[in-house]
């Protein structure tokens, strides 16, 4: 089967010929099979919005292509206006976007320019605001009657209302308290237990992917530097530094006992990996 | 003079006032900010964290009890000024608190409001963008800048006001790590070298174990106050107040119930560090 989403050279310049011609990505070739968790992190600046802006058209690369389902998206004006319902995108901070009277129409929005009767809306703006935890009552509220919190839920149930086959979320925990980025980051992976839909996560977090994506991309200074198991990619917490990126503070920890002379892996990004490891050391476990 | 810059005196505020039993959002607060002292105030969204800073420096006045800068009362309009020149606030969001077209004329604008001589101006400038490390930068624009070095533009801002005290609104949010490691490094320096208080809201629990003092809010009240290790080792509170533990502190402890050796609170990887390589030392792994 052929990947859900595939790049191949994709290159992007903003201001193309102007004075103020920036690359923002260069020659990105990745493939993201269906149903996986994908973790995109990189420095400010290293084209990660851009990147995830090609992925249902709203950005046409300058040179290479992207392909959804194995179909080029630029093949026709079809093939695009499809690629948007097929891949939803929740942009950082998007609760700035709400702007219904009600919520409900608010998460009903997306549904509606899709084209679908009042029955189906009605069935998935209901199923979305459930993936979200929010309850009929709030529904019917103002979007800007409610918390900082459940405004972000909103806006990104009104993507999930979608149904898309990809959702891409561009740092949604961020400005978050603790509580909230627990409730934000358990909804997504409920959402893909319930789903099976392929998720992509742009994060500065290192310990959010590390806890839910299975693949990470890393994106320096406009290219791909990594691409591949979060483990693999954590492993190379020095390379990951030395772009300005965290790696999970469990992984740092087992760097610098490595340093120490221990012999630990460091491939270790959770609590419960980092125990295991340390209990085979000292004998009690066997590897 | 008073050894405390920040002295809040059973001070309560609620926004709407003009409805009867508004919710108050600060709830009878009593609290004092020691001169040249780094302080960090934790709590959940909603907790009273920005109001709070805004209390600091007059952008809100108290309805009940009175909070006092350098001994001026903050409801006094007359002092309003002088207030502001004391205590200066940074904001959450860099794109929002920038105002000129070149990073040099952006921190030359509070001290203009101030009336301070040009020449006067041309020095502090160059050296408040000195003290955050972006005197290379000073001809730039704001917005050819990365978030983290905004921030420090904001915070040159401010100290050519040459403001005693700094309250920063959750300064890294909305950062990358390496932006808010700069923005850490450089306000820290601030308060090491130049002796500047800090007051310092963040959602980072790591960045609050690098403070003197931790406070955590939670409906409108303070419920910890104390060193980071005083405030992190009440771990029920903080977990029931929304918060987390620092993540060495949560695998440290998850070492210690499996039966290492560990010693109690500690908060950062280096401590961690340094605990496990003795015990696997006296182990005789290495």
């Amino acid at each position: 089967m052929a990947p859900v989403i595939k790049t191949v050279n994709l290159t992007h310049l903003y201001g193309e010929k102007t004075l103020f011609e920036v690359t923002a990505i260069i020659n990105v070739s990745i493939e993201i099979e269906k149903g996986e968790f994908v973790g995109i992190i990189g420095h400010t600046g290293s084209g990660k919005s851009t990147l995830i802006q090609h992925f249902n058209g709203l950005l046409k690369p300058n040179s290479g292509k992207v392909l959804l389902d194995g179909k080029d998206i630029w093949e026709s004006r079809e093939s695009v206006r499809s690629a948007r319902f097929k891949v939803g995108l929740c942009f950082q901070y998007p609760e700035y976007q709400l702007f219904e009277e009600t919520v409900y129409k608010d998460i009903a929005f997306g549904p509606k320019n899709m084209g679908l009767g009042d029955d189906e809306i009605n069935t998935r703006v209901r199923r979305a605001a459930g993936y979200v935890g929010l309850s009929g009552e709030q529904l019917e509220k103002s979007p800007f009657d409610l918390s900082g919190g459940e405004k972000r839920r909103a806006a990104i149930a009104g993507v999930m209302a979608m149904e898309p086959e990809v959702l891409v979320l561009d740092e949604p925990t961020a400005g978050l308290d603790p509580r909230g980025r627990d409730t934000v980051l358990g909804l997504i992976k409920e959402y893909r237990e319930q789903t099976g839909s392929t998720v992509i996560l742009v994060s500065h977090s290192m310990d959010d992917v590390a806890r839910l994506a299975s693949k990470a991309l890393v994106l320096n200074k406009s290219e791909v530097a990594m691409f591949g198991p979060v483990d693999e990619v954590f492993s190379h917490g020095r390379e990951l530094m030395k772009m300005g990126l965290n790696v999970p503070e469990v992984t740092r920890i087992f760097m610098g006992l490595r340093d120490r002379g221990l012999p630990v892996s460091t491939s270790v990004y959770t609590c419960e990996q980092g125990r295991r490891e340390l209990l085979r050391l000292s004998g009690e476990v066997s590897p | 003079m008073n050894e405390n810059i920040i002295e809040f005196n059973n001070v309560s505020f609620a926004y709407d006032s003009e409805i009867v039993n508004a919710p108050a959002v600060v709830k009878n607060v009593t609290l004092s900010i020691k001169r040249g002292s780094f302080v960090a105030v934790l709590g959940h969204n909603g907790s009273g964290k920005s109001t709070l800073a805004k209390l600091c420096n007059a952008i809100l006045v108290p309805q009940t009890g009175k909070v006092t800068v350098n001994g001026m009362d903050t409801a006094d309009n007359g002092l309003t000024f002088d207030i502001r020149r004391t205590v200066g606030m940074v904001f959450q969001n860099p794109d929002n608190q920038i105002v000129a077209t070149v990073v040099e004329d952006d921190v030359a604008f509070g001290p203009e409001n101030l009336g301070v001589e040009p020449k006067e101006i041309r020095r502090r400038v160059d050296e408040a963008l000195k003290s955050v490390g972006m005197y290379d930068y000073r001809l730039f624009e704001p917005h050819k800048l990365s978030g983290g070095q905004k921030q420090r533009v904001a915070i040159a801002g401010i100290t050519a006001m040459q403001t005693e005290c700094i309250v920063l609104d959750e300064p890294t949010a909305m950062l990358d790590p390496r932006g808010r490691l700069e923005v850490m490094e450089t306000v820290k320096r601030l308060n090491r070298e130049l002796g500047i208080t800090v007051v310092f809201i963040t959602h980072f629990m790591n960045e609050a174990t690098q403070a003197d003092r931790v406070l955590v809010m939670d409906d409108g009240g303070i419920i910890l106050d104390g060193t980071p290790k005083e405030v992190f080792s009440h771990k029920e509170i903080i977990i029931d107040a929304g918060l987390d533990l620092p993540a060495a502190a949560e695998f440290s402890d998850m070492l210690i119930s499996d039966g290492f050796n560990l010693p109690d609170g500690i908060l950062t990887a280096e401590e961690c560090i340094e605990a496990i390589y003795a015990e696997a030392k006296k182990r005789g792994v290495c």
